[in-house]
């Protein structure tokens, strides 16, 4: 995603806007999984 | 336990700091110790048939008088393996316990994995296409945390590379906190949330007299959540790798958006689907000279991996009879006429996508349904009932 954002937007801010994308994935997933009744049923281990 | 907790996400992280804590020249091997440790605590049977093959595999070709015999004796001695335990579990599984705890007790964990990984270094050291290495290479790479369990079936060369070559690097440490980021974003909002909840709950709110569409959405949601959730735990085990400066070989790159049941087949499940054309595909098209009858042997290699069972068959036949046809369709079309044009030209592109994601569609009801009742009553729903 960094290579990405840093050539839309350049370098410098590439940064911050990557580091945000991976707090807001984060929140995304921590939220679903809270959320989530679904069993992982696939790759359980 | 599951790969979404924080139990598994604590040995992820523990076992990352360890490594890079440990001087370089031990990093793998502090990594297969904490592999072994992994199985002894979750699956000791699992961690004494992974140490007894380790062993076997490595000692065996060097100190038998006579290589070639020891190590296809070797090999079929650890597809027996395999396939007694997947014959057992049926077996046991069906006659004690319905909710497949026995199958938990006598499954070794990630077997089906390590045997495969177990029976190419074989055939590689055969070939003699091996690199050099000692044998705590060879432990390292076959107990390697991050694909141990569920894949990718990685190669052991790939591996040395890395091993001979390995070193801190904050860009791959970077890609593999994405991955591993992107594989929980998979499993956890596109397979767990969308394919096992949101979707069954909007099939349920259509009209129950539309039953063709609800049978083949019932198809596509259990194609989707499959490949949400294999496709993620792989970017999870990939990622993992990345984090100790491994790549792995990707499992999956976009197969629903392909062309042709073949080009499906090198982009779904790539690691076990580019073993079996290596170690069965090459094989049986050297003997027999004939590529049909190859394509029919690896996707029953690749259904009988997955489950030793009728409609596992029918499933691999199913796919081997596609590829077939696929086969056929490239002689007979340069006979054809040619599309010109970039309309019509897109439009046999989009056909040909659009075919290929109905026929694997509907390959997952053969594998979907509980009984062969069941199957047939849902292939007969969605081409005759009512859309």
């Amino acid at each position: 995603m960094h290579g990405f954002l840093a050539r839309v937007v350049g370098e410098r801010a590439a940064v911050p806007l990557t580091a945000l994308w991976y707090v807001f994935l984060v929140v995304l997933i921590v939220y679903f999984a809270l959320l989530d009744q679904a069993p992982f049923r696939y790759g359980q281990l | 336990m599951s790969v979404v907790s924080l139990y598994w996400l604590g040995w992820l992280a523990g076992t990352v700091a360890l490594f890079w804590a440990a001087p370089s020249r031990v990093r793998h091997l502090v990594l297969a110790a904490i592999s072994l440790a992994f199985l002894t605590v979750h699956a000791p049977v699992s961690a004494v048939v992974l140490s007894v093959l380790a062993v076997l595999c490595f000692w065996l070709p060097r100190l038998s008088p006579r290589p070639a015999p020891a190590i296809f004796a070797m090999v079929l001695a650890i597809v027996a393996l395999l396939v007694a335990y997947k014959a057992g579990i049926l077996t046991i599984g069906a006659a004690f316990d319905d909710t497949g705890a026995v199958v938990r007790l006598v499954m070794p964990l990630g077997l089906s994995y390590y045997a495969f990984r177990c029976i190419h270094y074989l055939l590689e050291h055969y070939k003699g296409a091996l690199p050099p290495h000692r044998f705590s290479d060879f432990i390292g790479y076959l107990f390697f945390l991050p694909t141990l369990l569920a894949g990718p079936i990685h190669r052991f060369p790939d591996y040395q590379h890395d091993l001979s070559q390995h070193r801190w690097d904050a860009d791959t440490f970077s890609r593999g906190l994405e991955r591993v980021l992107y594989g929980y974003a998979q499993i956890v909002i596109l397979g767990n949330w969308f394919a096992s909840t949101k979707l069954p709950a909007l099939i349920a709110g259509i009209d129950p007299s539309r039953e063709a569409l609800i049978a083949y959405l019932d198809a596509l949601r259990f194609g989707l959540n499959v490949y949400f959730q294999f496709a993620g735990y792989s970017n999870v085990a990939i990622g993992f790798a990345l984090l100790l400066g491994f790549s792995v070989i990707e499992n999956f790159d976009w197969p629903f958006l392909r062309r042709n049941i073949s080009e499906f087949w090198r982009s779904w499940h790539i690691s076990l689907s580019g073993w079996c054309r290596a170690y069965v595909y090459m094989p049986v098209v050297a003997v027999t000279r004939n590529v049909q009858l190859g394509a029919l042997a690896t996707m029953l290699a690749i259904a009988l991996w997955h489950e030793l069972s009728l409609r596992y068959v029918l499933w691999g036949l199913y796919h081997g009879l596609g590829i077939v046809a696929w086969q056929l369709f490239q002689r007979a079309k340069p006979a054809l006429p040619m599309l010109r044009g970039p309309v019509a030209q897109g439009l046999a592109v989009g056909g040909s996508v659009a075919l290929t994601f109905n026929f694997v569609i509907l390959s997952f009801v053969l594998i979907k349904e509980a009984t062969m009742p069941d199957m047939l009553r849902a292939y007969a729903t969605i081409f005759t009932g009512t859309w």
